[in-house]
Formats: C-alpha cells, sequence, structure tokens
C-alpha cells in the first residue's frame, strides 16, 4: 500500500509550522500524515467545487450559514 | 493493483479457501464487476418481491451501482478494495480515508477510515440466494479497513453507517460500539471501530 512513494523537502516559516505541529498533536497523526490529509481534502473540494457544488460553513446554534471560497 | 493473500471460507463445507485481497481497484474494474453483480442483484431482489418476500426483507443495497460509485476513484481520499476467487470478485469495500472524522471517546475528533460501501457478491448474500458460495468476505474487508487505518496512522479507528440489514453483522460479529441513529444521514445507525475494539478484532 506504501508503493511509490515520493520524497520532497517543505519549506515552512515558523508560523505554519506551528500550526502543522499543533494539527498533528491534536489529531494524533505525523505531520507528513497532516500533509496527506490536506492534500486529499484540498482536492475533493477543488473537484467538487469545480462540478459547481458550494462548500458551506454551518453555526445551527447562531443560524448562520457561509460559503467558503477557495481559490 | 497491489493484492495480499487472505482466506474465505466455502459456504457449502466451511472449507477455507485461498482468495487475494485486491488493495487498490481501478474504476474499470468496478465497472466490469458491475455488470456481472448488477443483473444478478436486480434479478434476484426482483424474484423475492414477486415471491411475496416483505419489502423491509428484500436487501436494501439492490439498486447499488460500482460503476457509478467508481468515479470516486478519481479522488486520493478515496480507495477501493476487492476479494476476488475463483476470477471474480467476491466482495468490495469503498472506503474513505479524509475528511472523516471519530465521534466516540477517548479519540472523538480523530480522523477514521469511513467505510462508504461494502458489498459481497451476490451470489454470496442470503437472501439474493439460497445456499451462498462463500462466506467470511465482510470480516476480511473490515480486517483490511482496520490494516488501512493503521497504516494511515489513525490507530485502527473505523467508522461506518450500516443498513438496516448489516447492523446485526457490524454489532454482534465485528463488535462495533454504536451510537444510534444519524438524522444527518438518512437515520441509518453510526457505528465505530475505536482503537481498542480495533486491536480485539485484530487479535481475537
Amino acid at each position: 500500500m506504501n508503493d511509490g512513494k515520493k520524497t520532497m523537502t517543505l519549506n515552512l516559516t515558523d508560523a505554519e509550522m506551528r500550526v502543522l505541529e499543533d494539527l498533528a498533536r491534536k489529531k494524533d497523526l505525523t505531520k507528513t500524515a497532516v500533509v496527506r490529509q490536506a492534500i486529499r481534502l484540498y482536492q475533493m473540494i477543488e473537484v467538487r467545487l469545480g462540478q459547481g457544488e458550494k462548500l458551506v460553513f454551518e453555526d445551527e446554534k447562531a443560524q448562520k450559514k457561509a460559503e467558503l471560497m477557495v481559490l | 493493483m497491489s493484492s495480499t493473500p487472505v482466506q474465505i471460507v466455502r459456504y457449502d463445507n466451511r472449507a477455507l479457501t485461498n482468495a487475494l485481497l485486491q488493495t487498490d481497484l481501478r474504476p474499470r474494474v468496478l465497472v466490469e464487476v458491475e455488470q456481472e453483480w448488477g443483473p444478478f442483484r436486480r434479478n434476484a431482489a426482483r424474484r423475492l418481491v414477486q415471491g411475496g418476500t416483505p419489502p423491509q426483507e428484500v436487501p436494501t443495497h439492490w439498486h447499488w451501482d460500482w460503476g457509478a460509485k467508481s468515479q470516486n476513484l478519481e479522488l486520493l481520499a478515496y480507495r477501493c478494495f476487492g476479494i476476488e476467487c475463483d476470477r471474480k470478485m467476491q466482495g468490495l469495500m469503498m472506503v474513505l480515508t479524509a475528511g472523516k472524522q471519530a465521534r466516540l471517546a477517548p479519540d472523538a475528533g480523530k480522523p477514521v477510515v469511513y467505510i462508504d460501501y461494502l458489498e459481497s457478491a451476490p451470489w454470496n448474500v442470503i437472501p439474493l440466494v439460497v445456499v451462498p458460495i462463500y462466506a467470511g468476505i465482510g470480516m476480511v474487508l473490515m480486517r483490511a479497513a482496520i490494516q488501512l487505518s493503521l497504516d494511515e496512522g489513525f490507530h485502527g479507528r473505523v467508522a461506518l453507517h450500516a443498513l438496516p440489514q448489516a447492523e446485526e453483522f457490524y454489532r454482534d460479529k465485528c463488535r462495533m460500539q454504536g451510537s444510534g441513529s444519524d438524522a444527518q444521514y438518512q437515520n441509518l445507525p453510526y457505528f465505530e471501530m475505536t482503537r481498542d475494539l480495533a486491536h480485539q478484532f485484530l487479535t481475537t
């Protein structure tokens, strides 16, 4: 299941690295796994937006909905 | 496409039979499988209805279409596993490896492998047939989902929503923890394999 993996160097700012480390701690994942998750989610969002769907955040308590614009 | 040897059970004599677990099926394979499974599944469901089987006892997945589901595999987040034996696919499972979180303690909020679809070939499913050919397909696929979860760093966590006729399998055979019906998901019951339950599944 791990065939064909490539290695790359990732240059991050201190702030970006802090966020990556926080996410890894919070989700109990390695930093590599967090980046992998991010790529999968980004691709999914990109494809579904391309198909005309919208990405919406909803706060049921406050009865608020906000559409997220992805660049 | 990579594969691992596994064993499934012949239903008639309970003999263990060698099979292959395909761990990364391509869309074309799902289209081909559906060409074989679809007519078998739909005809069997039609016979059940015409024979007077109560609607709630007709497998609710009779209309599934793996050919249509194969489009999901264009996304990195989806993976599809299959069990091959006698040159036929005996079971399929499509999972999602991003965007789903555990709901149950102690790992609520942490990622899970989410089983989107799991199906045994229709000739292995009672009541679509009276005597199935193979059994144990679901257990092998569940083990594969747990192994994938471990490989992904999710500690064996797996989650799913069960169709009514599959509830017993996930609750009693797989020993997953249920958290009741999910109003956000067609009121289907939600089940989770926590990291401890996954460990128990793999060691018993």
